[in-house]
Protein backbone atom coordinates (compact mmCIF):
# COMPACT_ATOMS: atom_id res chain seq x y z
CA UNK A 1 0.00 0.00 0.00
CA UNK A 2 1.36 3.42 -0.87
CA UNK A 3 1.05 6.53 1.20
CA UNK A 4 -2.19 7.43 -0.50
CA UNK A 5 -3.57 4.10 0.53
CA UNK A 6 -2.40 4.64 4.06
CA UNK A 7 -4.20 7.94 4.19
CA UNK A 8 -7.27 6.15 2.93
CA UNK A 9 -6.98 3.69 5.78
CA UNK A 10 -6.69 6.52 8.23
CA UNK A 11 -9.71 8.31 6.86
CA UNK A 12 -11.82 5.23 6.52
CA UNK A 13 -10.97 3.39 9.68
CA UNK A 14 -9.62 5.69 12.31
CA UNK A 15 -11.20 9.06 11.93
CA UNK A 16 -14.88 8.41 12.34
CA UNK A 17 -15.81 11.87 13.46
CA UNK A 18 -13.87 13.52 10.70
CA UNK A 19 -15.12 11.10 8.08
CA UNK A 20 -18.67 11.58 9.18
CA UNK A 21 -18.31 15.28 8.99
CA UNK A 22 -16.90 15.27 5.50
CA UNK A 23 -18.88 15.25 2.31
CA UNK A 24 -20.01 12.01 0.83
CA UNK A 25 -17.94 12.53 -2.28
CA UNK A 26 -14.74 12.70 -0.27
CA UNK A 27 -15.54 9.52 1.61
CA UNK A 28 -16.29 7.69 -1.61
CA UNK A 29 -13.06 8.84 -3.15
CA UNK A 30 -10.84 7.57 -0.37
CA UNK A 31 -12.79 4.33 -0.01
CA UNK A 32 -11.78 3.44 -3.52
CA UNK A 33 -8.11 3.55 -2.55
CA UNK A 34 -8.29 0.44 -0.39
CA UNK A 35 -10.20 -2.39 -2.04
CA UNK A 36 -11.35 -4.78 0.60
CA UNK A 37 -11.27 -2.15 3.29
CA UNK A 38 -9.32 -2.20 6.52
CA UNK A 39 -10.19 -3.67 9.86
CA UNK A 40 -9.40 -1.32 12.69
CA UNK A 41 -9.15 -2.34 16.31
CA UNK A 42 -8.97 0.05 19.16
CA UNK A 43 -8.63 -1.27 22.67
CA UNK A 44 -10.50 1.61 24.18
CA UNK A 45 -10.56 0.37 27.74
CA UNK A 46 -9.11 -2.51 29.74
CA UNK A 47 -11.23 -4.60 32.06
CA UNK A 48 -10.56 -2.78 35.30
CA UNK A 49 -11.26 -4.41 38.66
CA UNK A 50 -10.02 -1.43 40.66
CA UNK A 51 -9.83 -2.23 44.40
CA UNK A 52 -9.62 -5.94 45.16
CA UNK A 53 -10.15 -7.02 48.74
CA UNK A 54 -9.31 -10.41 50.24
CA UNK A 55 -12.30 -12.71 50.52
CA UNK A 56 -14.60 -10.39 48.58
CA UNK A 57 -15.49 -11.32 44.99
CA UNK A 58 -15.42 -8.34 42.70
CA UNK A 59 -17.64 -8.16 39.64
CA UNK A 60 -17.36 -5.71 36.79
CA UNK A 61 -20.60 -5.58 34.83
CA UNK A 62 -20.20 -5.25 31.08
CA UNK A 63 -22.35 -2.15 30.79
CA UNK A 64 -20.34 -0.15 33.29
CA UNK A 65 -17.40 2.16 32.86
CA UNK A 66 -14.95 -0.39 34.24
CA UNK A 67 -15.78 -3.03 31.63
CA UNK A 68 -13.38 -3.90 28.87
CA UNK A 69 -14.24 -2.18 25.64
CA UNK A 70 -12.98 -2.57 22.08
CA UNK A 71 -14.07 -0.73 19.01
CA UNK A 72 -13.75 -2.48 15.67
CA UNK A 73 -14.24 -0.67 12.39
CA UNK A 74 -14.83 -2.56 9.17
CA UNK A 75 -17.07 -2.90 6.17
CA UNK A 76 -20.52 -1.44 6.77
CA UNK A 77 -23.17 -4.05 7.62
CA UNK A 78 -20.71 -6.93 7.33
CA UNK A 79 -21.02 -9.84 9.75
CA UNK A 80 -18.12 -10.97 11.91
CA UNK A 81 -17.52 -13.75 14.35
CA UNK A 82 -16.63 -12.68 17.89
CA UNK A 83 -14.67 -15.12 20.03
CA UNK A 84 -12.92 -14.73 23.37
CA UNK A 85 -10.17 -16.87 24.83
CA UNK A 86 -10.55 -16.42 28.57
CA UNK A 87 -8.39 -17.31 31.55
CA UNK A 88 -9.76 -19.21 34.54
CA UNK A 89 -6.93 -18.23 36.85
CA UNK A 90 -4.75 -15.17 37.11
CA UNK A 91 -1.22 -16.06 38.25
CA UNK A 92 0.66 -13.96 40.76
CA UNK A 93 3.69 -12.84 38.81
CA UNK A 94 5.56 -11.94 41.98
CA UNK A 95 5.14 -15.29 43.68
CA UNK A 96 6.12 -18.86 43.01
CA UNK A 97 4.13 -20.65 40.30
CA UNK A 98 0.79 -21.92 41.52
CA UNK A 99 -0.33 -18.83 43.38
CA UNK A 100 -3.43 -17.82 41.46
CA UNK A 101 -6.64 -15.83 41.73
CA UNK A 102 -9.78 -17.25 40.12
CA UNK A 103 -11.51 -15.21 37.46
CA UNK A 104 -14.83 -16.13 35.88
CA UNK A 105 -17.24 -14.88 33.26
CA UNK A 106 -20.99 -15.25 33.32
CA UNK A 107 -23.27 -16.00 30.38
CA UNK A 108 -24.02 -12.30 29.95
CA UNK A 109 -20.59 -10.81 30.55
CA UNK A 110 -20.02 -10.37 26.83
CA UNK A 111 -21.81 -7.79 24.76
CA UNK A 112 -21.69 -6.09 21.41
CA UNK A 113 -23.40 -3.21 19.74
CA UNK A 114 -23.46 -1.85 16.24
CA UNK A 115 -22.83 1.70 15.27
CA UNK A 116 -22.74 3.42 18.64
CA UNK A 117 -20.99 2.97 21.96
CA UNK A 118 -23.97 1.94 24.04
CA UNK A 119 -23.46 -1.24 26.03
CA UNK A 120 -26.89 -1.07 27.66
CA UNK A 121 -28.56 -1.31 24.25
CA UNK A 122 -26.34 -4.01 22.87
CA UNK A 123 -26.62 -7.75 22.54
CA UNK A 124 -25.47 -9.80 25.51
CA UNK A 125 -23.69 -13.09 24.96
CA UNK A 126 -21.70 -15.69 26.78
CA UNK A 127 -18.05 -14.77 26.19
CA UNK A 128 -17.08 -18.41 26.57
CA UNK A 129 -19.19 -19.22 23.51
CA UNK A 130 -18.86 -16.05 21.47
CA UNK A 131 -21.39 -14.59 19.10
CA UNK A 132 -21.83 -13.23 15.61
CA UNK A 133 -21.78 -9.45 15.43
CA UNK A 134 -22.41 -6.95 12.71
CA UNK A 135 -20.84 -3.66 11.78
CA UNK A 136 -23.06 -0.64 11.74
CA UNK A 137 -24.42 0.93 8.57
CA UNK A 138 -22.71 3.87 6.86
CA UNK A 139 -21.37 6.27 7.91
CA UNK A 140 -20.55 4.50 11.19
CA UNK A 141 -19.42 0.97 10.31
CA UNK A 142 -18.45 0.14 13.89
CA UNK A 143 -18.79 -2.79 16.19
CA UNK A 144 -18.33 -2.25 19.90
CA UNK A 145 -17.43 -5.28 22.02
CA UNK A 146 -17.73 -5.27 25.82
CA UNK A 147 -16.53 -7.64 28.49
CA UNK A 148 -17.19 -7.89 32.20
CA UNK A 149 -16.07 -10.51 34.68
CA UNK A 150 -15.58 -11.52 38.29
CA UNK A 151 -12.44 -12.11 40.31
CA UNK A 152 -12.68 -14.07 43.54
CA UNK A 153 -9.74 -13.46 45.86
CA UNK A 154 -9.66 -15.87 48.77
CA UNK A 155 -9.53 -14.77 52.37
CA UNK A 156 -5.87 -15.69 52.40
CA UNK A 157 -5.00 -14.40 48.96
CA UNK A 158 -1.29 -13.65 48.74
CA UNK A 159 -0.27 -10.10 48.08
CA UNK A 160 1.17 -9.19 44.72
CA UNK A 161 0.32 -8.53 41.12
CA UNK A 162 -2.05 -10.93 39.38
CA UNK A 163 -1.96 -10.79 35.62
CA UNK A 164 -3.64 -12.62 32.80
CA UNK A 165 -4.40 -12.32 29.12
CA UNK A 166 -7.66 -12.20 27.23
CA UNK A 167 -7.71 -12.83 23.50
CA UNK A 168 -10.44 -11.34 21.35
CA UNK A 169 -10.63 -12.88 17.89
CA UNK A 170 -12.62 -11.19 15.15
CA UNK A 171 -13.20 -13.15 11.94
CA UNK A 172 -14.89 -11.83 8.84
CA UNK A 173 -17.72 -14.13 7.83
CA UNK B 1 2.28 12.10 -3.26
CA UNK B 2 4.22 15.12 -1.98
CA UNK B 3 0.98 16.70 -0.88
CA UNK B 4 -0.05 13.53 0.87
CA UNK B 5 3.21 13.40 2.79
CA UNK B 6 2.54 16.95 3.85
CA UNK B 7 -1.00 16.15 4.93
CA UNK B 8 -0.17 13.03 6.86
CA UNK B 9 1.14 14.73 10.03
CA UNK B 10 -1.87 17.01 10.11
CA UNK B 11 -4.16 14.05 9.61
CA UNK B 12 -2.53 12.15 12.45
CA UNK B 13 -2.76 15.18 14.68
CA UNK B 14 -6.47 15.41 13.93
CA UNK B 15 -7.21 11.92 15.19
CA UNK B 16 -9.89 11.95 17.88
CA UNK B 17 -8.97 10.91 21.38
CA UNK B 18 -10.24 7.31 21.13
CA UNK B 19 -7.91 6.74 18.19
CA UNK B 20 -4.97 7.22 20.50
CA UNK B 21 -5.82 4.03 22.39
CA UNK B 22 -3.97 0.81 21.66
CA UNK B 23 -4.99 -0.53 18.31
CA UNK B 24 -4.01 -1.67 14.87
CA UNK B 25 -5.31 -1.34 11.35
CA UNK B 26 -5.20 -4.39 9.08
CA UNK B 27 -5.82 -3.92 5.37
CA UNK B 28 -7.22 -5.39 3.26
CA UNK B 29 -9.60 -7.90 4.88
CA UNK B 30 -9.18 -10.48 2.11
CA UNK B 31 -6.05 -11.41 0.18
CA UNK B 32 -5.98 -12.97 -3.28
CA UNK B 33 -2.75 -14.50 -4.55
CA UNK B 34 -2.27 -15.58 -8.13
CA UNK B 35 -0.08 -18.52 -9.08
CA UNK B 36 1.82 -16.31 -11.52
CA UNK B 37 3.08 -13.95 -8.81
CA UNK B 38 2.84 -16.22 -5.77
CA UNK B 39 3.00 -13.18 -3.52
CA UNK B 40 0.74 -10.76 -1.74
CA UNK B 41 0.84 -8.38 1.18
CA UNK B 42 -1.12 -6.86 4.00
CA UNK B 43 -0.51 -3.52 5.61
CA UNK B 44 -0.58 -2.80 9.31
CA UNK B 45 -0.82 0.58 10.92
CA UNK B 46 -0.54 1.45 14.59
CA UNK B 47 -2.48 4.64 15.32
CA UNK B 48 -1.71 4.52 19.03
CA UNK B 49 0.80 6.09 21.35
CA UNK B 50 2.38 2.81 22.39
CA UNK B 51 4.20 0.18 20.32
CA UNK B 52 2.14 -2.82 19.34
CA UNK B 53 3.57 -6.33 19.08
CA UNK B 54 2.18 -8.06 16.03
CA UNK B 55 2.39 -11.73 15.09
CA UNK B 56 1.26 -13.27 11.81
CA UNK B 57 0.37 -16.92 11.38
CA UNK B 58 -1.73 -19.11 9.10
CA UNK B 59 -4.56 -21.53 9.72
CA UNK B 60 -7.22 -23.33 7.75
CA UNK B 61 -10.92 -22.60 7.91
CA UNK B 62 -13.93 -21.38 5.98
CA UNK B 63 -17.51 -20.41 6.81
CA UNK B 64 -19.95 -23.18 7.64
CA UNK B 65 -23.43 -23.17 9.15
CA UNK B 66 -24.99 -25.09 12.00
CA UNK B 67 -28.50 -26.50 12.06
CA UNK B 68 -29.93 -23.13 13.06
CA UNK B 69 -28.24 -21.30 10.21
CA UNK B 70 -25.58 -19.59 12.30
CA UNK B 71 -22.41 -18.96 10.32
CA UNK B 72 -19.02 -19.62 11.88
CA UNK B 73 -15.42 -20.19 10.91
CA UNK B 74 -13.60 -22.85 12.88
CA UNK B 75 -9.86 -22.63 12.51
CA UNK B 76 -7.47 -25.56 12.52
CA UNK B 77 -3.70 -25.60 12.45
CA UNK B 78 -3.65 -28.32 9.81
CA UNK B 79 -5.69 -28.81 6.68
CA UNK B 80 -8.26 -31.62 6.94
CA UNK B 81 -7.82 -34.43 4.42
CA UNK B 82 -9.40 -33.68 1.07
CA UNK B 83 -9.52 -29.94 1.59
CA UNK B 84 -7.56 -27.55 -0.66
CA UNK B 85 -5.46 -25.93 2.02
CA UNK B 86 -2.72 -23.40 1.43
CA UNK B 87 -1.65 -22.68 4.99
CA UNK B 88 1.19 -25.20 4.93
CA UNK B 89 3.03 -23.47 2.11
CA UNK B 90 2.33 -19.82 2.84
CA UNK B 91 4.87 -17.72 4.66
CA UNK B 92 4.76 -14.22 6.12
CA UNK B 93 7.70 -11.85 6.32
CA UNK B 94 8.14 -10.76 9.01
CA UNK B 95 6.14 -13.13 11.21
CA UNK B 96 6.70 -11.04 14.31
CA UNK B 97 7.24 -7.32 14.43
CA UNK B 98 6.80 -4.41 16.75
CA UNK B 99 4.97 -1.60 15.04
CA UNK B 100 5.91 1.69 16.58
CA UNK B 101 3.49 4.42 17.44
CA UNK B 102 1.85 5.86 14.35
CA UNK B 103 3.97 3.65 12.15
CA UNK B 104 2.99 1.28 9.40
CA UNK B 105 4.38 -2.10 8.46
CA UNK B 106 3.97 -4.15 5.32
CA UNK B 107 3.76 -7.92 5.76
CA UNK B 108 4.84 -9.79 2.65
CA UNK B 109 3.08 -13.05 1.90
CA UNK B 110 4.96 -15.59 -0.18
CA UNK B 111 3.64 -18.89 -1.47
CA UNK B 112 5.76 -21.96 -2.10
CA UNK B 113 3.25 -24.47 -3.42
CA UNK B 114 4.21 -28.00 -4.41
CA UNK B 115 5.66 -28.27 -7.90
CA UNK B 116 2.83 -30.47 -9.11
CA UNK B 117 0.02 -28.36 -7.68
CA UNK B 118 -3.10 -28.99 -9.79
CA UNK B 119 -5.10 -26.09 -11.12
CA UNK B 120 -7.61 -24.92 -8.58
CA UNK B 121 -8.25 -22.66 -5.64
CA UNK B 122 -6.51 -23.12 -2.29
CA UNK B 123 -7.63 -21.59 0.98
CA UNK B 124 -6.12 -20.36 4.21
CA UNK B 125 -6.70 -17.78 6.91
CA UNK B 126 -4.23 -15.21 8.16
CA UNK B 127 -4.27 -14.63 11.88
CA UNK B 128 -2.89 -11.24 12.85
CA UNK B 129 -2.40 -10.94 16.58
CA UNK B 130 -1.73 -7.57 18.20
CA UNK B 131 -1.09 -6.62 21.76
CA UNK B 132 0.37 -3.65 23.53
CA UNK B 133 4.11 -3.47 23.90
CA UNK B 134 3.88 -3.28 27.66
CA UNK B 135 1.59 -4.96 30.14
CA UNK B 136 -0.62 -2.48 31.92
CA UNK B 137 -1.48 -3.20 35.52
CA UNK B 138 -4.87 -1.82 36.29
CA UNK B 139 -6.64 -1.70 39.59
CA UNK B 140 -5.83 0.03 42.82
CA UNK B 141 -4.04 -1.98 45.47
CA UNK B 142 -5.85 -2.47 48.76
CA UNK B 143 -4.07 -2.23 52.05
CA UNK B 144 -2.46 -5.63 51.46
CA UNK B 145 -1.33 -4.69 47.95
CA UNK B 146 -3.32 -7.01 45.73
CA UNK B 147 -3.51 -5.73 42.17
CA UNK B 148 -5.07 -7.27 39.10
CA UNK B 149 -3.94 -6.66 35.54
CA UNK B 150 -5.51 -8.00 32.38
CA UNK B 151 -4.01 -7.57 28.95
CA UNK B 152 -6.01 -7.85 25.80
CA UNK B 153 -4.65 -9.39 22.65
CA UNK B 154 -6.75 -8.79 19.57
CA UNK B 155 -6.61 -11.22 16.70
CA UNK B 156 -7.85 -10.45 13.24
CA UNK B 157 -8.65 -13.38 10.98
CA UNK B 158 -8.84 -12.67 7.28
CA UNK B 159 -9.06 -14.97 4.30
CA UNK B 160 -6.38 -15.87 1.79
CA UNK B 161 -7.27 -17.32 -1.58
CA UNK B 162 -4.59 -18.78 -3.83
CA UNK B 163 -5.62 -19.33 -7.43
CA UNK B 164 -4.00 -21.37 -10.16
CA UNK B 165 -5.38 -21.70 -13.67
CA UNK B 166 -8.74 -20.77 -15.10
CA UNK B 167 -11.38 -21.15 -12.44
CA UNK B 168 -15.14 -21.04 -12.42
CA UNK B 169 -17.71 -20.70 -9.72
CA UNK B 170 -21.44 -20.75 -9.28
CA UNK B 171 -24.07 -21.57 -6.75
CA UNK B 172 -27.34 -23.43 -6.66
CA UNK B 173 -30.15 -22.35 -4.39
CA UNK B 174 -32.47 -25.04 -3.11
CA UNK B 175 -36.01 -23.94 -2.25
CA UNK B 176 -35.83 -21.34 0.47
CA UNK B 177 -37.92 -21.44 3.63
CA UNK B 178 -39.14 -18.53 5.70
CA UNK B 179 -41.12 -17.76 8.82
CA UNK B 180 -42.27 -14.80 10.86
CA UNK B 181 -41.45 -14.48 14.55
CA UNK B 182 -40.43 -11.79 16.99
CA UNK B 183 -41.10 -8.92 14.56
CA UNK B 184 -38.72 -10.39 12.01
CA UNK B 185 -38.86 -12.62 8.97
CA UNK B 186 -36.32 -15.43 9.18
CA UNK B 187 -35.15 -16.94 5.91
CA UNK B 188 -32.98 -19.97 5.24
CA UNK B 189 -30.89 -20.11 2.07
CA UNK B 190 -29.60 -23.59 1.20
CA UNK B 191 -26.64 -22.81 -1.05
CA UNK B 192 -24.34 -25.29 -2.76
CA UNK B 193 -21.30 -24.21 -4.68
CA UNK B 194 -20.57 -25.35 -8.21
CA UNK B 195 -17.43 -24.94 -10.30
CA UNK B 196 -13.82 -24.97 -9.12
CA UNK B 197 -13.60 -21.93 -6.85
CA UNK B 198 -15.35 -20.51 -3.82
CA UNK B 199 -18.45 -18.47 -4.49
CA UNK B 200 -18.15 -14.95 -3.11
CA UNK B 201 -21.35 -12.99 -3.36
CA UNK B 202 -24.16 -11.13 -1.71
CA UNK B 203 -27.54 -12.50 -0.65
CA UNK B 204 -30.41 -10.04 -0.70
CA UNK B 205 -33.79 -10.62 0.91
CA UNK B 206 -36.89 -8.52 0.50
CA UNK B 207 -40.33 -8.95 2.01
CA UNK B 208 -43.38 -7.49 0.27
CA UNK B 209 -47.03 -7.52 1.23
CA UNK B 210 -49.91 -8.66 -0.97
CA UNK B 211 -50.09 -5.19 -2.52
CA UNK B 212 -46.46 -5.40 -3.55
CA UNK B 213 -45.28 -2.86 -1.03
CA UNK B 214 -41.92 -3.61 0.62
CA UNK B 215 -42.08 -4.17 4.37
CA UNK B 216 -38.46 -5.11 4.94
CA UNK B 217 -35.18 -5.97 3.31
CA UNK B 218 -31.64 -6.90 4.19
CA UNK B 219 -28.49 -8.31 2.68
CA UNK B 220 -25.30 -10.03 3.74
CA UNK B 221 -22.11 -11.18 2.12
CA UNK B 222 -21.89 -14.91 1.57
CA UNK B 223 -18.83 -17.04 0.95
CA UNK B 224 -19.79 -20.53 -0.17
CA UNK B 225 -16.73 -22.77 -0.12
CA UNK B 226 -18.69 -26.02 -0.34
CA UNK B 227 -22.19 -25.55 1.05
CA UNK B 228 -23.84 -22.99 3.27
CA UNK B 229 -27.34 -22.71 4.67
CA UNK B 230 -27.39 -19.34 6.43
CA UNK B 231 -30.30 -17.78 8.23
CA UNK B 232 -31.04 -14.17 7.38
CA UNK B 233 -33.18 -12.13 9.71
CA UNK B 234 -35.13 -9.23 8.26
CA UNK B 235 -36.67 -6.87 10.84
CA UNK B 236 -40.19 -6.02 9.71
CA UNK B 237 -41.93 -4.94 12.88
CA UNK B 238 -45.47 -6.07 13.63
CA UNK B 239 -47.08 -7.41 10.47
CA UNK B 240 -50.78 -7.25 9.86
CA UNK B 241 -52.41 -10.60 9.16
CA UNK B 242 -52.15 -11.55 5.52
CA UNK B 243 -49.94 -12.97 2.84
CA UNK B 244 -46.38 -11.83 2.26
CA UNK B 245 -43.80 -12.79 -0.34
CA UNK B 246 -40.16 -13.32 0.60
CA UNK B 247 -37.80 -12.88 -2.34
CA UNK B 248 -34.16 -13.91 -2.33
CA UNK B 249 -31.47 -13.00 -4.83
CA UNK B 250 -27.87 -14.18 -4.64
CA UNK B 251 -25.32 -12.56 -6.94
CA UNK B 252 -21.57 -12.15 -7.15
CA UNK B 253 -21.40 -8.42 -6.65
CA UNK B 254 -19.40 -7.62 -3.55
CA UNK B 255 -18.90 -3.98 -2.72
CA UNK B 256 -16.14 -4.82 -0.27
CA UNK B 257 -13.96 -6.73 -2.75
CA UNK B 258 -12.15 -5.63 -5.89
CA UNK B 259 -14.40 -6.39 -8.84
CA UNK B 260 -12.10 -8.90 -10.48
CA UNK B 261 -11.62 -10.98 -7.34
CA UNK B 262 -15.20 -12.18 -6.96
CA UNK B 263 -15.49 -14.57 -9.90
CA UNK B 264 -18.60 -13.98 -12.02
CA UNK B 265 -21.54 -16.36 -11.92
CA UNK B 266 -25.23 -16.21 -12.84
CA UNK B 267 -27.58 -14.73 -10.27
CA UNK B 268 -29.88 -17.20 -8.56
CA UNK B 269 -33.28 -16.28 -7.17
CA UNK B 270 -36.18 -17.81 -5.33
CA UNK B 271 -39.33 -16.71 -3.55
CA UNK B 272 -41.71 -18.13 -0.99
CA UNK B 273 -45.00 -17.01 0.45
CA UNK B 274 -45.64 -16.74 4.16
CA UNK B 275 -48.96 -16.28 5.90
CA UNK B 276 -49.20 -14.12 9.01
CA UNK B 277 -52.21 -15.04 11.12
Amino acid sequence: MNLKGLVSVLLLGIVPAAAAAQGQSTTTAVTAQVPGGPLTFLNVQDLDFAIVTRGVPKTVVRNTAAAGKVRVAGTANAFVQIRFTLPAQLPNIQAAPGVNMPISFSGTDGGWNRDSDSPTGGTAFDPALGDDGRFGPPPRPYLWVYLGGTVAPSGAQAAGIYQGSIILTITYL
Amino acid sequence: MTKLRRWLPALLAALPAPALAQGVVVAPHAVFIDHATRAGSITLYNPGEEPVEVSVSFAFGYPTTDSAGNVSVELSDSTPPGEPGAAAWLQAFPRRVTVGQQQRQTIRLLASPPANLPNGEYWARIVVGAKGGKVPVVGVPDSAAITVGLTLEIRTVISVVYRKGQLTTGVTLAPISAGYAHDSVHVRLPLTRTGTAAYLGTARVSVVNSAGDPVGQDERAVAVYHALNPRLTVPVGTLAPGSYTVRVSVSTDRADLPGREALPAPTVEDAVEIIVQ
